[in-house]
């Protein structure tokens, strides 16, 4: 698909806008490697809406736990509410430890709130319980998680699905 | 009809529904209903037509649908099953359909990203946005400014660094 070679660099020429809208349709760990592109790359993967935290470190299960924490510290709870936060993807896998998974996702996902997050998807592959204590603020919160996940939701306004990972 | 005239001096007589396609048309029309030329000064013919193929083809098989519908309400036949059947493999094909569409050259996928956004047709901009970035995914960043031919401007020494902020993005 859109193989061919570019000759002149049009994707830099593109406005910012239109960089961090294919950015933010990215998953964070790609997006911030555009950061050593160019200087016109630079920081532009940190003014996306979206942070997407997946866990993809297959080869490098030892390291998995690090670089999550890492890459959720650089993404997300370093950012400031100047750069708001619209979408939030976080894959929790049974390979975090579960004494981090409840805090650190907790601390997570009130600091996404602080940064007005609207929209939030969860997708969980190990037992965990997860309380939310911030989801009454979003418009829309996806849950896609096995059987042994359980989510403690408050009262709230907020229409939740829980997605059939069959699908 | 509507007539659409490209930057390079090109008329295209459009059905109006398929001109509303674009946002900013749409605007237009509603602003002054009685409006038959416009003229888009950012978009050139060769775009244009391709952007017009895309629109044409939405607003086909929209209609189609609706038509389907409006059919099986006059005809009041058969269970409530059969249009959204109808509709889901009506929308697999225009997934397919898009799919083939947006399979160009990176030169044409730029200018349509840019005749998307200044034509505010949502469909067209969310394609063609996640078609670059799939391009992007899955390559290095040598492979990245490889395909779209970008110069790297840091020094060895800049560029290790940035690396080293943030070390879980380059395993």
């Amino acid at each position: 698909m859109a193989s061919s070679p570019s000759q002149i660099d049009c994707l830099s020429a593109l406005p910012d806008e239109l960089l961090i809208t294919i950015l933010s349709l990215l998953p964070t760990r790609i997006a911030a490697r555009t950061s050593v592109l160019s200087r016109r790359f630079r920081h532009l993967w940190n003014a996306s809406p979206s942070v997407d935290l997946c866990f993809e470190y297959r080869r490098f299960v030892k390291r998995c736990t690090a670089f999550y924490v890492s890459m959720a510290n650089s993404a997300l709870l370093s950012r400031t509410p100047s750069n708001p936060l619209l979408l939030l993807n976080l894959e929790i896998d049974y390979r975090l430890p579960c004494d981090l998974t409840d805090s650190f996702i907790c601390s997570l996902l009130d600091h996404a709130h602080a940064l007005g997050l609207c929209h939030l998807t969860i997708e969980g592959t190990c037992y965990f319980e997860l309380v939310l204590h911030s989801v009454f603020s979003i418009s829309s919160l996806d849950l896609s998680a096995s059987e042994y996940v359980v989510f403690n939701l408050p009262e709230t306004d907020v229409v939740y699905q829980f997605l059939d990972k069959t699908e | 009809m509507i007539t659409l005239t490209s930057s390079d001096g090109v008329q295209f007589d459009v059905r109006e529904a398929v001109a509303k396609e674009s946002q900013i048309i749409r605007d237009m029309i509603q602003d002054d209903c009685v409006i038959t030329n416009i003229p888009l000064a950012n978009v050139n013919h060769k775009i244009l037509s391709i952007v017009l193929e895309y629109c044409q083809m939405h607003v086909d098989k929209t209609e189609m649908e609706v038509n389907a519908s409006k059919h099986q309400t006059t005809t009041g036949e058969g269970s409530s099953s059969v249009p959204v059947a109808l509709k889901v493999s009506s929308n697999k094909n225009l997934n397919d359909w898009d799919k083939e569409f947006i399979n160009v050259d990176l030169d044409t996928l730029y200018d349509l990203i840019l005749a998307a956004n200044y034509l505010n047709i949502s469909g067209l901009l969310n394609l063609t946005t996640q078609a670059a970035a799939d391009i992007i995914k899955g390559k290095t960043t040598e492979e990245i400014r490889a395909t779209f031919n970008i110069k790297n401007d840091f020094t060895p020494e800049e560029e290790a660094a940035i690396r080293k902020e943030n070390p879980w993005a380059f395993e």
